[in-house]
């Protein structure tokens, strides 16, 4: 799997996949084939997976340039992409903690959550999904993942007003299970070091029954949501698409898209779903 | 009985039939004809609000007293009918609790996606099980969506009716909110949630389609509801519940 998106550096306890294509690691259908092939050849591997990344951004969601340039049959293509990276992710039979050493954003918050958990370094990150200010909604698999992790009044907040944490508070409601302190001084790839370490140990603190039970446990508790997402529903998505290609929402994307170019100067990149 | 105003882009529906906005058959009918015709005019969202001392008190004991076991059956399906439709509704709902809201009053509130509450005297609760009865499967289906499994049981075994303070501090309410202040809050909660009206209603459905599967089969069990309503035990405590209603009615 050793692509250009998908970085391994496994250790004889757990297997570490790092996102390396840069760009805040914006979820294009290149790393979202190189996720599901990730987990579909990790499935007899008895080690954990550790998601991670370097740099400011985990992942900050579907990559919006390529998005914006998508006709329907290539969004469609996509979001199937997406659903199956996702649900990948979360039915994986082995712990996957997600080690956020910097912002989880719309589809990269949804990647973290379809994790076992979430580890996040203090600071000035973000978690949050925010899509519905370009006035798209989610997904099915998004919407079963976060029924499955979170109870209904933070689901709702969540989705329905679009907000973005910073890590403490994302913290508070519980989106992440545990903040990682930084220190002053700490920065960049020690921050990151120190997020992937703790990463490591919730890993494998949650296999400690061993894999076996692990994975008969998980099954059992995501087999209601699992029902739910397999088969892929194209049908389902058809409203999702209808949504996404309406005026005033590929007008919205197009605003979204000039601010991303202005604000950075360089090449926007990922940002809502 | 129903007075609707608009608040910006919003509605706002006011019961106001008196008689503890008690639900009889044709209170019921114009709450389902409004939904109906707020389903096809489609405001940014709806504040359900209710006047005087109370949101609603439940069902219309007084007015249901006479009626048969398929007349009660036709009152539990408009019941289901009308919290079903403001569960589903694909814009906002909020309840602006100004007062007490028990039995189904309060299952009015848990239909709607959030319950902002008035400070002071109102009284939150489902309190079927001291009558004896219980609530009907399809609602119990649709309490599930909104409240955690511990706050269910505890709500409906415990069968009691809390202040508005402690109904918050349990979790059944979202807010609660100085008595003025409560339809303007709960306009801005529609408002927080709207930042996309369309994205609003698509989440809303893909949320709730399980519970909606699962409220309509439980529905054709609710069946086990009208049984109890006519055991005589139940009976027994509608009539004592009627007789100090009246009592109290001639004393006051």
């Amino acid at each position: 799997m050793a692509n250009g998106v998908l970085q391994r550096e496994d250790d004889a306890r757990v297997q570490c996949w790092r996102l390396v294509r840069g760009r805040g690691n914006a979820l294009d259908p290149e790393t979202l084939q190189a996720l599901i092939d990730a987990f579909e050849e990790a499935r007899d591997d008895p080690r954990p997976v550790i998601l991670c990344a370097r740099g400011r951004s985990f992942c900050t969601g579907l990559d919006l340039q390529a998005a914006a340039t998508a006709d329907r049959a290539a969004m469609a293509h996509l979001m199937e992409r997406f659903h199956r990276a996702l649900a990948a992710c979360f039915l994986h039979p082995r712990p996957v903690v997600a080690a956020l050493g910097g912002h989880a954003l719309a589809g990269g918050a949804l990647l973290a959550l379809a994790c076992d958990r979430r580890v996040m370094a203090d600071g000035d990150r973000r978690f949050g999904i925010h899509g519905v200010h370009l006035g798209v909604s989610y997904p099915q698999v998004a919407v079963e993942i976060l029924r499955y992790q979170l109870p209904r009044p933070v689901v709702e907040e969540l989705l329905y007003a679009g907000r973005i944490f910073p890590a403490a508070m994302a913290h508070q409601w519980g989106l992440v299970d545990q903040l990682v302190a930084v220190e002053i001084g700490d920065e960049g790839e020690a921050v990151a070091e120190k997020v992937e370490e703790a990463a490591r140990r919730e890993a494998v603190a949650l296999q400690a029954m061993g894999p076996e039970s692990f994975a008969e446990l998980k099954r059992s508790l995501r087999a209601q949501a699992a029902r739910r997402l397999w088969p892929y529903d194209g049908k389902g998505a058809e409203a999702w698409l209808d949504q996404w290609f309406r005026p005033c929402t590929q007008e919205r994307l197009r605003q979204a898209l000039d601010a991303l170019a202005r604000g950075r100067g360089e090449k926007p990149a990922g940002g809502i779903l | 009985m129903i007075r609707r105003e608009d608040h910006g882009d919003i509605r706002i529906i006011t019961m106001e039939r008196g008689k503890g906005n008690a639900l009889s058959p044709e209170f019921l009918a114009e709450l389902q004809q409004v939904l109906d015709e707020e389903r096809k005019a489609l405001p940014r969202g709806l504040v359900l609000t209710g006047s005087g001392e109370f949101f609603c008190s439940g069902l219309d004991v007084e007015a249901l007293g006479g009626l048969n076991h398929s007349q009660i059956r036709g009152v539990l399906h408009q019941l289901y009918g009308v919290c079903r439709d403001l569960f589903a509704f694909p814009r906002p709902v909020i309840a602006a609790v100004n007062g007490h809201a028990i039995a189904g009053g309060a299952l009015l509130a848990l239909a709607c996606d959030q319950r902002l509450m008035a400070q002071g005297e109102g009284k939150f609760g489902l309190n079927e099980s001291q009558l004896g009865l219980s609530v009907p499967p399809s609602l119990v289906e649709m309490c599930r969506y909104t409240l955690s499994r511990p706050l269910l049981e505890k709500l409906m075994y415990g069968g009691q009716v809390y202040p508005a303070f402690k109904a918050y501090d349990m979790g059944v309410l979202d807010e609660l909110v100085e008595g003025e202040q409560l339809v303007e809050d709960s306009a801005a909660a529609v408002h927080h949630w709207t930042s996309s009206v369309s994205a609003f209603a698509e989440i809303k459905s893909r949320l709730k389609a399980p519970t909606l599967d699962a409220m309509a089969s439980a529905h054709l069990e609710d069946e086990s509801w009208v049984t109890c309503w006519f055991r005589p035990d139940a009976q027994r405590r509608l009539k004592e519940l009627r007789e100090s209603m009246a009592k109290g009615s001639t004393e006051s």
